[in-house]
This record gives structure tokens, sequence and C-alpha cells, in this order.
């Protein structure tokens, strides 16, 4: 006898729900990769990779903003030794 | 008690049996292969660490001149 | 589902965060080794001195995560204080949750993932935001002055640290959008991995010491002993100094590079054949190393992550006992040595410290450490496969698309076979790859063996995909191409 209540037929059901539940999820993408649109794959992490609506940037500009960086932070150093401040 | 330890060690041996299984199936690099991959790799990772150990050695003028 | 969305409180920053174009059309070739170069060479030109922290002895700072700073292209006292790590746990924890569901986002839109995208960079710049100011407040810098740090100096030392990550961030966009090779994370790190393990072996640079004056790189170090000393001290204490690198590291870690390199060349090959054209039957390789280098970067995230909070907490804390014997407690074991190590808690559990409290801790530390790295492991590669995109049913996809069968398996039994052969790859090969790095770390390698793994299988996967791009642009200069290219 069957111990489910409702009988084979509910069980049925119930397994054709859960599979297609099943099947929802496992079509929805879990990453950008798995959405088809590059991003991480198992060995290689590619974290921005998507055109954002944000500030637009030149990779160049960049690169300069990353040295002039670099050197605001040499001056700094150099103004710190001559006045001795932040030094304490 | 005595069932959850039985499970405790099955997930191991599992994983273990599992894996060793795996490992036994796949292919592996032979000595030539191996050596040119060693050799390959080696001398990259070596150029990039000399390479690398330049860019850092600018670092010393500029420490001697700002402290 | 729910309505409140964490995503969309992202939507206000979105116009504010800096981002980078996306290159219209493709790069030349040699447009990306020059901006792959310069990107690796600013990043390496931010290991350059805090102001705030005196110049002359930023090296003086008791460092309590020098194990921990190979592995993430750091440098105590440095810009890149914390290297790539805020980044690094940032990608990994977003990247996770969405996977495991846990927060909701629709990667089929372009705008949800848009704005994963900018929640990923601000949470990485927000980390290390809270990082510094965990390390400031906890005194870190403090030992480098003498005396606590002045309010404006703090704030100098966190806004520094903090525009750092936001530059280095950057600099990953840059590289991971195509101006230059593959992964921006994976380049900055190989790269400094390679320079930092060049510094550890014949690094030239002497440096005033407690012990008098010792060279850096562990190799010259030798040289130098067995000049000026008698034979026997000589090596002796070339293999065992503890401030700096020790030949004893040197040799762990080329061992553990010959054993990585082997194992990166285990594959299961599968023999696939195209249904639409008649062709010979082509293997497609699944490697051992499914998931590379991610797992112990994944495992050693986190031990950095639970390492500076415990340090700050134990430190603000100091008086408090139960913190010390359950959370952490960091103490300098000789007057010599430059670094803080664990000597009690659950993190000197998770940690390979050179410290003996007793036979039986020890042996209760190495079990415990050993356990928690695998794992750890393990289970992160287990649901990584799963999650970014390489799982049985996004492979199958792909060789659905590319009318590709696998010789001998039905077409309905393609997913099912994949499925089978993908998770146990990156298990095994994961479990097999934290043992060997919780191997080396037991043997005294304080992480430069893993940096070392870190590194190689890293570079590896930037070589392959290097590769493939060259061969798919047609340029086929196969004398460079043999070289470069072991995997094939």
């Amino acid at each position: 006898m069957s111990q489910v209540p409702g009988g084979q037929k509910t069980l049925q059901k119930r397994h054709a729900r859960a599979e297609k539940k099943q099947q929802l999820s496992a079509q929805t993408p879990t990453s950008t990769r798995s959405a088809g649109a590059g991003g991480s794959s198992s060995t290689l992490l590619k974290l921005f990779t998507d055109e954002a609506q944000g500030l637009k940037v030149d990779p160049l500009v960049v690169l300069v903003l990353a040295v002039g960086f670099i050197f605001s932070v040499v001056i700094l150093h150099i103004i710190a030794k001559l006045t001795g401040k932040f030094i304490s | 008690m005595a069932e959850g330890m039985e499970k405790l060690t099955e997930v191991p041996t599992e994983f273990i049996r599992e894996g060793t299984a795996f490992i036994n199936k796949c292919t592996k690099p032979d000595q030539k292969e191996y050596l040119r991959v060693i050799r390959a790799v080696g001398i990259g990772f070596v150029m990039m660490g000399l390479v690398g150990y330049g860019v850092k050695l600018i670092h010393i003028p500029i420490r001697y001149l700002i402290v | 589902m729910s309505s409140f969305r964490l995503l969309d409180l992202m939507k206000p920053f979105g116009s504010i965060i800096p981002e980078i174009e996306i290159s219209l059309g493709k790069s030349e070739f040699d447009d990306k080794i020059i901006y792959t170069f310069v990107s690796c060479f600013i990043y390496l030109l931010l290991q350059f001195p805090i102001v705030g922290v005196k110049v002359a002895e930023q090296l003086s700072i008791k460092d309590p995560f020098y194990w921990l700073r190979p592995i993430f292209g750091s440098e105590k006292g440095t810009l890149l204080e914390f290297g790539l790590l805020p980044i690094l746990t940032s990608a990994f924890l977003w990247q996770l949750a969405a996977g495991n569901r846990l927060l909701n986002v629709n990667f089929t839109l372009k705008s949800d993932r848009a704005l994963f995208q900018t929640l990923q960079k601000l949470t990485s710049v927000f980390l290390s935001f809270i990082y510094s100011i965990a390390l400031v407040s906890s005194g870190y810098f403090d030992s480098s002055v003498g005396n606590p740090l002045s309010l404006t100096t703090a704030a100098l030392i966190v806004a520094q640290i903090t525009l750092t990550t936001l530059f280095v961030t950057l600099l990953v966009e840059l590289i991971d959008k195509g101006y230059g090779f593959s992964s921006g994370v994976l380049s900055l790190l190989t790269i400094a991995i390679a320079s930092n393990f060049a510094y550890n072996t014949i690094g030239i640079q002497v440096l005033k010491t407690a012990r008098g004056f010792e060279s850096v790189g562990s190799l010259v170090n030798l040289m130098k002993n067995i000049r000026t000393k008698p034979l026997g001290s000589a090596i002796i204490s070339s293999f065992n100094r503890l401030n700096f690198s020790n030949l004893n590291q040197f040799y762990i870690t080329i061992i553990t590079f010959a054993i990585v390199m082997y194992l990166a060349n285990f594959r299961f090959e599968l023999t696939i054949k195209s249904t639409k054209v008649r062709s010979m039957s082509q293997s497609y390789p699944i490697k051992l190393l499914f998931c590379g280098s991610l797992p112990i970067l994944f495992t050693f995230t986190v031990l950095y992550n639970l390492n500076i909070f415990g340090y700050a907490i134990s430190r603000k804390m100091a008086s408090n006992t139960l913190v010390k014997t359950f959370l952490a407690d960091y103490d300098i074991i000789s007057s010599s040595s430059i670094h803080y190590e664990l000597t009690s808690g659950l993190l000197y559990y998770l940690s390979p410290s050179p410290i003996y409290n007793s036979i039986i801790s020890k042996f209760l530390q190495t079990i415990i450490y050993s356990f928690f790295i695998i794992t750890t492991s393990i289970s992160f590669s287990k649901t990584w496969s799963s999650v970014s995109g390489s799982s049985g049913n996004d492979l199958s996809k792909t060789f659905k698309e590319q009318g590709i069968s696998i010789l001998g398996y039905r077409d309905s039994a393609i997913t099912k076979e994949l499925n089978k052969v993908i998770p146990t790859a990156s298990i095994t090969g994961a479990g097999i790859l934290s043992l060997i790095v919780a191997f080396s770390e037991l043997f005294g390698g304080y992480g430069l063996p893993v940096s070392v793994t870190v590194g190689i299988t890293s570079g590896l996967t930037i070589l392959e995909s290097i590769m493939s791009e060259w061969q798919q642009n047609g340029d086929k200069n196969s004398s460079f191409a043999q070289v470069f290219n072991p995997n094939q």
C-alpha cells in the first residue's frame, strides 16, 4: 500500500513539480559566465567585464592617474620630511 | 552514535576511493613532457621574478632620497 | 520573492564609481602586452612606504601576517598593506553568495550584471577601509613610530590605503576588460609572487637587524655566511633564521614547485567528435586541478581575514583572557624577531605557527590546521566548479552549441557524464593541492611555497588563455608558441 497521503497520483505530481523546479533553478545562471557574458571561469578570476553606466574613464587616464597617485605620495613624504608633520 | 561514526568515516573513504580511481584514469605527463613544462614555466617564472625584482630595486634610491 | 534587493542599493553609486570604458574592437596583441606590463609595473611601484610611517623604521613594524603576505602580493608598511586581499575577498564573497542564491541577482540582465560589478568594486574599497581602520586602531603602525599615532596621521594612513585599493581595482578592471591578458587579479598576483620569490632568494639588499647586517635573499645570505663564518654554523644559520627567508623555505618551495607542476599536467581525456563535420576525433582534457589555484587562494583569503580581525580584537582587548584563550594571542618570541607569532587561541590552531607550547598542542595544531586547509579548499572547489559557469551542465550546453559529442556516449548521457567527471576532478584536485600546501606550511614554508603554488598555477592559466587567443587571432608564429606552450 502507498504510504503517501493522497496516493500515487499526488506523489507523481509532487515529483513532477520538484523536477520542474530543479530544471528551473538549473536554468537561471549563477554567474556572469554561465549567463554567457564572460567573467570568471573555473580557473580564471575575471571580475570586471561588464559595462556599467558610470564615470567612464579611458584606460590610459587610469594608468596616468595611478602614477600620479604614487607621485603625490612621494611628494607627501618629502613635505613630511621637511616640516616634520604627520610623523608623530 | 555508532551510525553517526560510520557516516563520519564513510565520507572521507568514499572521497579517497573516488579520488584515487579518478587519478588512475588520468593521463599523466611523461618525463619528456614534464621536463619541457617545468623548464618553460620555471624560466618564465624566474624571468618575471627578475623583472619584478628590478622594479622593486627602483624603490631603494627613492627611499634614500626621502629619508 | 522579496522585494528588497541588496543590488538595488548600488544604483546611486553606479554613476559615481569610476568605470573603465570597454574597448571598442579588439585590442592588438602588442597593445595588450604593453597594457599588462604597465599595469604590473604600477602595481609593483605601489609597494611604496606609507606617509606617516617612518620610512627608515618601516621594517620595524612587527608583522603578524608575514606568513600570509606572499600569497596576496602585500607588503607591510607600504601602500599595498593588503595587496589584492580586499578585491579577492569581495569577489569570492559575492560570487559565492550569488552562486548559492543568497544574493538575488539575475545574471541574464545586463543591468544586473553591471550592478553586481559595482557591488564588487565598492565592497573591495570598503573592505580595505575597514581593514586599515582595524589595523590603525589596534596600534599596528605604532611600533614604527614609538607612540600612538595622532589622529591626522591615522586618517592619512587610512586614506592612502583605501585610495590604493581603488587604483588597484581599476588596474584589475583595465586588464579584465580586454586591454590586457586574461585575468587582472591573477596577472598582478603572479608578477607580485614571482618578484617576491626573487626578492627572497637572490635579494641583494642588506638590512640592519639585531644580529647585525643581513642579506634578504636566502641564497645570497648563504654565500655571505660561507665567506664570513665557519662552515657548519654558516649553513645552519642560513637554514633556520626566522626574520628573513631561509634556505629551508627555499628548498621546500622548489619541491612544491616540482610536485605542483607534475600535478598540473594530470588530465582526464574525453574523446570528442564533431557531429556536423566528419573529422578526426580529438581529446578534450579535463584537468585534475580543475579549479586551478582558486581553492587555495580562497582558503588563505579566509585565513587572512580572520587574522586581521583576530589581531585587531586581541590587541584592543589585550587584558581579556577570554579573547586570549579562545580567539587569538600574538606575541614576539625573540627580541630579534620582526614578526608577531600566534601563541594561543583558535587562530593559533589555524596557523602553521612555529611556537611550541607543548607536544599535544603542536600535534593538535598540525591536525586542525591541515583539516581546515583541506576541507575549506574542497568545499570551495565543489561550489566553485558548479557555480562559475564551467559545470557539467554549462559544458554540455557549449558542446551542443558547437556540435560536439563525446565518443561512446549518447547525446543525453553527455551531461550526466560531465556532471560526474567535473566535480570529481575539481574536488580531488583541490584535495591534493591543499594537502601539499598544508605539508609545505607545516615544514616551515611560511607562505613562500603556497605563494609559488598559486603563482605557477595562475601563470599556467594565464599562459593558456594567451595561447588560445594567439591561435584564434590566426597569429601562428609557431616558434614563439612552442616555447611558451607547454600544455598542448
